[in-house]
Order: structure tokens, then C-alpha cells, then sequence
């Protein structure tokens, strides 16, 4: 602070600084506060979601014992054969105050399920059934996966605001007000200075004019002696012509 | 490259075999996207299935059974990364403990917390 | 050994020559469990009292060592169980029930060579698959030290086909399977397993197994080639019912393939062969199904469950249908048809097992009652049956 020269420029400057800080504090304060809200909401969304995802796969669950009751065991089969995934997610972008969120889609590439033809001698139905719970669930979870990282990225967005908010509120505006106060100090200190200053020279002129009337006194005195000569205290420059 | 990420799955037979059914399944040549974990399956190949898995840009979810991502508690607490996302999901035997899911516990924080 | 002429599932010769195992097999109709236990085990809170009950059942040896009961270890345990019953009942059978009962496991080796096949062919560990067989579809001990040893290639694929299971028991159907195939995809063995869906090969294979069973069972006449032969029939009719119900909505059901590949899969035996099955090509919709169904009465009951769209499902429906049949045929006398009942509706006992503890580790106390019991007093034909006495 001591490098910035107190000027009225740099106050002006540092005035200005201060404004900015102030309102980009009030800027970022109303960003983390929207995050927060929504960061709220995901983390009520992720709470409720998590409750639903339990039972979601529940059912997912048992209807694969059903299908296993129907159909014997199939299990061993899924995993065989060649498998294309069919259920695949896209990731765009959501954005919450300028805070970019990954947010995933279910994608469906609408090519052919795989072992399409499980439990045809018995059971297939069944087998159907547990396809769509778990198409259920699945995209329960994604939803779910969505909200995670959105969840996440927000947390991380959070602080990083809040440090910033933090930083503005703590340290910088105060340092910009440390220099303004050291400017205002500094200036004031000059204008002291200066009155100071002007006092001793108003003093010093007032001094010199006391003696010059002292000394004209004195000539004055002096004059009446030498009054006679009047025409050799004339300055013809010295009055205004008169004009008549 | 088609458009769209995988779904990479870390379970148990019931639950690889649902999700396989739901149509995520993915097989080429030299990988698949899921890892079925039974009883007499190593921690190491656990371990290397989802670094594997988290390293791989293709896959943009990774479903994990909780009771596997307990076993593997070690590598999650160091995996950092947004995507792909780790999701811990419940299995047949093993319902849906919210205590300790990380995430939860984060969520349990701020809801339970008051702020 | 010697054939004896004339019909062998009879009542002429039938005791000389098979008294001794059908008196066996009759000894174990009491480790069916009853209506109580069944009661008791529904009744459990958790798994820990599912074992402590069964202990006290037929099941006592097979849950004892096991420190936690799950679904899957009991199944495998009473797997085990039956499988041990039924080797026993094997090594006392003479010819011809020792093909019979051979015939029995056939179904379960269609299962595992299926199993081998696919999962060699995407890379598995044969270590790994050989684990997930069906114990009683085991083949022969050479065979099965033989497969581990086959290179998980391309190569070592087809070594693995031509010069094993080629010569299992099974091999002929897979065999027919590939001649039918092989015009159509060109020939080679790989192609076909690769390009056909596992289930499809299966059903296939099922299908020469029936129609070789009854043919099997009616060369042995008497007794056992009526009813034996009827709950093959039958179970081609299940089958035939089952593929085409199954078939809507996938591309089994388009026009084209109707006539050529689901037509193929229906089995060439039963009460519905042939013009029945004939009608079933041309279905392509549940309501077409269900009208061919109507003519054939002992099916239109079964199809009414299903289009009532009850909580009952069509399967359901069959299994109860199976198991009075079964019932039925293990009660009566002087043919070979016990053995397979004896199977049959052990395995149900075992769904019903597997389908109980799951019900209970899940939670799901209000579908718990959903199976179908074996040997019940409360079973609808049977209670109906006394009511009208």
C-alpha cells in the first residue's frame, strides 16, 4: 500500500476499485445464495430420489426371482453371446448461475435387445417383465447419477464462490479501504501541510506588509520632511489619467 | 464411437444379469462393461475392474452394489473425478443403507444440519 | 446285455425286472415336504429359521453344513441332493430303464453343452462354466476332463466341438440341428452357434429330445409308453404353447420367420401336432393364440388363466397343470414314468425352495405363497376331487 503514491488520481482510482469490489461481493453473495438454494434442492432431490431407488430395486429384484421361478435359471445365459449396449447416456449441460452441470440423458439407440428370445419355452413373459423393471431402475439411477454429479460439481461450485465472497468481504475490499484510508490520510496530512504552509507564508507576508507599512509610516514621517519636494514621489504612471 | 456413454456395472449375478437385461450390456472384442463379483472373486479384480472402468472415456456411469463398494471403500475415497460418477446401488441381499453412502452422508450434512 | 422281447414299461414283466427300483423310488415319495412343512417354513422370519426347520425335514443333511443359508447355496444343495437320489436309482437300473433314466438327464445336457459352446466361444473360463453346469447333465468323466483342455479359440472351438460333443449323448440332436441350419447360414458350426440365439438352439434341441423320448417310451409300449407318453405329449404342447406366446415381439414372430424358424421349433409330437401346430404358425397375436387355443380344451383352461390377466401368470398355470399330472403318473403302477416324475416334481420342490427363501430375504411376505406344492392336500384338483365325493 505504501508503494501507491497518495494522490487524488489514485484515490480516485482506488474509489473506483472499491465500487467494483463492493459490487461484484454483492454479485457473487446472490450467486451463492442461489447455489445454495439449489443446492438444496438437489440434496432434497438426492434424498427423496435415493428413497424411490430403494424401492425401484426392490421390485427390479424380485421380479428377476419371479422370472427365475418361471424360467429356470436363465442368469448364466445373459452374460453370453455377443451384447451391444442399447441403453447408453448422453451428458449435456445444465446450467445453474453460470455454474455448468453435467446432466446425463438416457439414450436409447432403439437397436435390438439382446438374447431376445430368453425363457421361450417357459417363463418369457416373466423375463420381459424383468427387462422393464430394471429399464425402470436404470433410469431411476440415471436420473439419480445426474443429480450426483450435479450434486457435486454445485459443492465444489459453492465453495469456490464462498471463497470468493469470503476473499472480497475479508481481504480485498478491506485492503482497498486500507489504501483509501492511507490516501485520505496522507492527503489530509498534505492539506495540513499546506495550511501550515500558507498560515507561515500568510504570516510571513503579513509580517512583511507590517513592516513595509512600518517602513512607509517611517518614509511617510520622513516625507513631511521632505514634503516640499512632492514632485519627486510622482510617478506620472502611478494615477489614473483624469480624464475630464 | 457411437453417440452416448456406457453404463459399466460392478455387482453381483442378480444384479449384472438385470441391468444386463435392461439392455446396457456391452461386449467388444478385448473388454466388457460389467463385472459380475461373486463370492470367490478376488478384492484385486474388483479393484482393477473400476479403474478400469473410471479410466475409460466411454463409460459415463459406473453402478457399483453397495456392499462391493464397501469392499472397495479404499479406491472410491481416493476417486475424485465427476465423471464417470460412481453410484451405489442397492442388491438383492443387501437393502439400501444411506449411512454409507458418501454422497448421503454429504446430502444428511446439509439437510440435517439446518444451515 | 440282452434286451428282453415284447413291451417292457408293462404289467407282464414289469416287477422281475424293475420292482426293486420302483420300490426305491416309491421309498422317497416321503421326503416330498408336506403341507406342514411348507406351512412352517413359510411362516419363518428369516433364513436362519428356514435351516432350522428344514433340519428337521428330509433336508437335514443338506443344510447342515452350512454356516448362512442363501437362496442359491440351498438350490445348489438340494440339486445335489436329488442328484445323488437319482444316480443311486441309476446304478440299480437295468435296460431298459437304465436308457429311460438316461433319457431323463439328456434334457440337462442339452442345457450345459449349450452353456459350454456359447461361453467358450465369447472366451469364458472353461473352469468357470464347467462350475455352472447342471450336475445332472453331467457327461461322461473323460469328457468332462477333456473340455478344460481345449484353447479358448477359434480353433480350439471347434476342436472342442467335433471331437467331444459330438460324441455326447446329445450329439446327434445338436447334429440334425446344424443340417437344418447349415443351409441356411452356410454350413459352418461357428457360424451357427454365433449367429443363432442361444434359446433358439435350445428349444430346438429340446425338440428332437422329446420327439426321440416318445419315440423312445412307445417302442417300450405297455404302461409306461401311455402315460409317459402322455406327459411328453404333453409337454410338447407346453413347449409349442410356450414358444409361440413367447415368440410376440421378437423377431421370431415376423411373417417370414413364423413359417420357417418358429415353425421349426414346434415339436413334432403331442396333441396338438399336427393340426394344431400348424394353426400356431399363422399366429402372430396373443387373441389369435387364444382362439386356436379355445379348440383344444385342455389348454383353453390353462390360456384363460393367463388372459384373465390375473396375478397368475401362464406358468404358474402350466407348473400346476404339470404337477397333478405328475402326481398322477407317480402314483400309478408298472411303468417308467415314475422315475421321471420323481424328478420333475422334486425339481419343482426345489423352485418352490428357492422361491420361499427368496420371498423371505426379500421381504416379500405377500407373494410368498405364489408356488405350487408338491403332493398338497390343498391342491385345487385334489380338493375339488374329495368335495365331490
Amino acid at each position: 500500500m505504501s508503494e501507491v503514491p497518495p494522490t487524488r488520481m489514485n484515490q480516485q482510482v482506488f474509489k473506483g476499485k472499491k465500487k467494483a469490489a463492493e459490487s461484484g461481493h454483492k454479485l457473487l453473495k446472490k450467486k451463492a445464495d442461489a447455489l445454495k438454494v439449489k443446492f438444496r434442492d438437489y440434496a432434497k432431490m438426492i434424498a427423496e430420489t435415493k428413497g424411490t431407488m430403494s424401492t425401484d430395486a426392490t421390485t427390479a429384484f424380485f421380479s428377476l426371482t419371479q422370472a427365475e421361478y418361471a424360467a429356470g435359471n436363465f442368469k448364466q445365459k445373459v452374460a453370453e453371446g455377443t451384447l451391444t449396449a442399447r441403453v447408453r447416456v448422453g451428458a449435456g449441460i445444465d446450467n445453474v448461475a453460470g455454474v455448468k452441470l453435467p446432466v446425463f440423458t438416457i439414450y436409447e439407440t432403439g437397436g435390438p435387445a439382446d438374447n431376445q428370445s430368453l425363457g421361450l419355452i417357459g417363463g418369457g413373459k416373466k423375463v420381459v417383465q424383468v427387462r422393464e423393471r430394471f429399464t425402470v431402475f436404470l433410469s431411476q439411477l440415471i436420473k439419480l447419477a445426474s443429480l450426483q454429479t450435479s450434486f457435486v460439481t454445485l459443492d465444489e461450485a459453492m465453495k469456490v464462490t464462498n471463497r470468493r465472497v469470503n476473499a472480497l468481504e475479508n481481504v480485498t475490499i478491506p485492503k482497498i479501504q486500507n489504501v483509501l484510508d492511507y490516501i485520505d490520510r496522507e492527503l489530509d496530512e498534505l492539506e495540513r501541510e499546506d495550511f501550515t504552509r500558507l498560515k507561515l507564508v500568510q504570516g510571513k507576508k503579513e509580517e512583511v506588509t507590517v513592516n513595509v507599512s512600518d517602513a512607509t509610516n517611517k518614509m511617510s514621517k520622513l516625507d513631511i520632511n521632505q514634503d516640499k519636494d512632492i514632485t519627486a514621489t510622482f510617478d506620472a504612471q502611478d494615477d489614473e489619467d483624469v480624464v475630464f | 464411437m457411437d453417440v452416448g456413454k456406457l453404463v459399466a456395472v460392478i455387482g453381483d449375478e442378480d444384479t449384472v444379469s438385470g441391468f444386463l437385461l435392461a439392455g446396457v450390456g456391452h461386449r467388444t472384442a478385448d473388454s466388457t462393461n460389467f463385472l459380475i463379483v461373486k463370492t470367490d472373486t478376488k478384492l484385486q479384480q474388483v479393484e482393477e475392474a473400476f479403474l478400469n472402468f473410471s479410466q475409460r472415456d466411454d463409460v459415463g456411469i459406473i453402478l457399483i452394489n453397495q456392499h462391493i463398494a464397501n469392499d472397495i471403500r479404499h479406491v472410491l475415497k481416493d476417486y475424485t473425478q465427476t465423471i464417470p460418477t460412481v453410484l451405489e446401488i442397492p442388491s438383492k441381499e443387501h437393502p439400501y443403507d444411506p449411512e454409507q453412502d458418501y454422497i448421503m452422508q454429504r446430502v444428511n450434512m446439509y439437510l440435517g444440519g439446518g444451515n | 446285455m440282452s434286451t428282453p422281447k415284447g413291451p417292457h414299461g408293462g404289467l407282464s414283466d414289469f416287477n422281475i425286472h424293475h420292482g426293486f427300483i420302483e420300490a426305491l423310488i416309491r421309498g422317497m415319495r416321503c421326503s416330498f415336504l408336506k403341507d406342514a412343512d411348507y406351512h412352517h417354513i413359510t411362516q419363518c422370519e428369516n433364513l436362519e429359521d428356514v435351516k432350522l426347520n428344514l433340519s428337521e425335514t428330509d433336508y437335514a443333511d443338506a443344510v447342515a453344513d452350512m454356516t448362512v443359508l442363501t437362496p442359491s447355496d440351498l438350490q445348489a444343495a438340494a440339486i445335489k441332493k436329488l442328484v445323488t437320489e437319482f444316480k443311486y436309482v441309476r446304478t440299480q437300473a437295468v435296460e431298459p430303464l437304465a436308457t429311460f433314466l438316461d433319457f431323463i438327464t439328456y434334457e440337462y445336457m442339452i442345457e450345459n453343452i449349450m452353456l459350454l459352446l456359447k461361453g467358450a466361444l465369447s472366451g469364458r473360463d472353461i473352469n468357470e462354466l464347467l462350475a455352472q453346469c447342471h450336475p445332472l447333465g453331467m457327461f461322461k468323466d473323460s469328457t468332462m476332463r477333456s473340455i478344460p483342455t481345449f484353447e479358448p479359440n477359434a480353433k480350439g472351438f471347434a476342436d472342442l466341438y467335433q471331437t467331444v460333443l459330438v460324441d455326447t449323448p446329445v450329439g446327434p440332436y445338436f447334429a440334425m440341428f446344424l443340417q437344418e441350419s447349415s443351409n441356411a447360414m452356410g454350413g459352418e458350426v461357428r457360424n451357427v452357434i454365433e449367429e443363432v440365439e442361444i434359446e433358439i438352439i435350445k428349444s430346438s434341441l429340446i425338440k428332437y429330445w422329446i420327439e426321440d423320448f416318445t419315440q423312445y417310451v412307445e417302442k417300450l409300449g405297455g404302461e409306461t409308453a401311455e402315460i409317459m407318453g402322455d406327459l411328453l405329449k404333453v409337454r410338447a404342447d407346453t413347449n409349442a404353447i410356450n414358444i409361440t406366446l413367447n415368440s410376440f415381439g421378437t423377431p421370431l414372430n415376423e411373417p417370414a420367420m413364423r413359417a420357417s424358424d418358429r415353425k421349426r421349433l414346434y415339436p413334432a409330437v403331442g396333441h396338438l401336432y399336427p393340426s394344431g401346430t400348424s394353426m400356431l404358425t399363422d399366429v402372430a397375436t396373443e387373441e389369435e393364440l387364444g382362439r386356436v387355443l379355445s379348440l383344444f380344451p385342455q389348454y383353453a383352461s390353462i390360456w384363460g388363466v393367463h388372459a384373465a390377466g390375473s396375478d397368475k401368470s401362464i406358468d404358474d398355470a402350466f407348473y400346476e397343470r404339470d404337477v397333478m399330472s405328475l402326481e398322477l403318473a407317480f402314483e400309478s403302477q408298472m411303468h417308467f414314468g415314475v422315475f421321471y416324475a420323481y424328478v420333475k416334481l422334486k425339481e419343482q420342490e426345489i423352485r418352490n425352495l428357492v422361491w420361499i427363501t427368496e420371498c423371505i430375504l426379500q421381504a416379500q411376505k405377500d407373494e410368498i405363497n405364489k408356488f405350487v406344492p408338491v403332493f398338497s392336500f390343498h391342491a385345487p384338483w385334489r380338493a375339488s376331487a374329495s368335495k365331490a365325493r
